[in-house]
């Protein structure tokens, strides 16, 4: 564990972490566009307003979810914020590619965020819970990989697929009867 | 606004008729200003959505002239709305991103709104909906089939509320 604190890792620990904080919010805003599929082909990054806005507490995307003729109702440029939300979803897994590759990348960007949709009772905590599992689940791969001399990134996937097979079965145990069939 | 008993009109439809790759409702007239409410009735299939949706502007207008206020905020309940089948949302949550909290909401709603929106009934889903767009900041306020899924004691809910957002 003392290797953790060596100068040698603490710089890409904390770039990874920067990753682990920001790739569960962008994983939950695409997968309330119903796109997180697109971030397996890294092609069709379609989804910053809306990170901008969730940011201000005022998430456009979900008035574009539920009342998806509203922006054309009311004749506002809607194509800014997709834009937007496209440029920062590529930007980011871009740069969590680079920095806890592909395979990494995505497990921070799906997994966190399917257990915070199971489990999270408001879109607040989501947010909360999606981040918290994926910096959660990052820095305990850290340690791992390092602690068993194993790459790093088979090593975090491990650890969130863990993380979410107990998060969902804790789910179902604590709703019982009332948890939506999803 | 003009002077008294000519005040402008949010909507004024002459002689529209709306369609998608064909016409679909007959000709309708009328004008609407605001604190007026106007209902639409007539057969199914007769094109009530459609000519909401033409002024919405997801349908076509085949004739007549459609002119809306320029400046008029728009809410459109649909007649369908599209629900996730996960979605962690609060009702309160919904009801804040859509700017409609100044109300207080009725007795039967407000007990709902900390709950998920994907666990709420349809019934529920669809009185939060209607609430969202009458106490949101909309000038103009289309509702396509309003009362769907609601029971009796909420349809009478809706229509008062419907009567008093006016």
């Amino acid at each position: 564990m003392a290797s953790l604190f060596d100068d040698l890792f603490v710089v890409p620990f904390f770039a990874g972490l920067a990753v682990a904080l920001l790739l569960p919010l962008v994983g939950n805003l695409l997968r309330l566009r119903d796109e997180w599929l697109a971030t397996l082909g890294l092609a069709h990054l379609a989804a910053a307003t809306g990170l901008i806005g969730m940011a201000f507490g005022v998430p456009p995307i979900w008035g574009a979810r539920l009342f998806p003729e509203h922006e054309v109702a009311n004749r506002l440029p809607a194509w800014r914020w997709h834009l937007g939300f496209d440029l920062l979803s590529a930007l980011a897994i871009a740069a969590a590619t680079a920095t806890v590759g592909l395979m990494g990348a995505f497990a921070l960007i799906f997994l966190p965020s399917w257990l915070a949709f199971r489990l999270a009772p408001d879109w607040r905590r989501a947010n909360l819970l999606a981040v918290a599992i994926g910096a959660g689940g990052y820095t305990l791969a850290f340690a791992l990989a390092l602690a068993l001399d194993q790459p790093f990134a088979p090593v975090l996937a491990a650890v969130l697929i863990g993380l979410f097979a107990l998060g969902a079965r804790g789910g179902r145990r604590a709703a019982g009867a009332d948890f939506p069939s999803v | 606004m003009g002077a008294p008993g000519l005040m402008a009109a949010l909507l004024q439809l002459d002689g529209v008729v709306a369609g998608y790759a064909r016409p679909v409702s007959p000709a309708a007239s009328f004008a609407l200003a605001r604190g007026e409410v106007l209902g639409l009735a007539g057969p199914n299939g007769i094109g009530k959505s459609t000519l909401l949706r033409a002024v919405i502007g997801t349908a076509r207008v085949f004739g007549g002239t459609l002119r809306r206020a320029a400046d008029a905020r728009v809410a459109h309940l649909p007649q369908q709305l599209p629900r996730p089948a996960e979605a962690p949302l609060s009702g309160r949550e919904l009801l804040r991103y859509l700017r409609a909290e100044a109300l207080p909401a009725p007795a039967s709603l407000a007990a709902r709104l900390e709950q998920r929106i994907d666990r709420l009934s349809g019934g529920e889903y669809q009185l939060l909906c209607l609430w969202a767009c009458l106490a949101g900041d909309a000038d103009l306020v289309l509702l396509d089939e309003p009362t769907n899924n609601l029971d009796q004691d909420h349809v009478r809910l809706a229509a008062e509320e419907i009567a008093a957002g006016a």
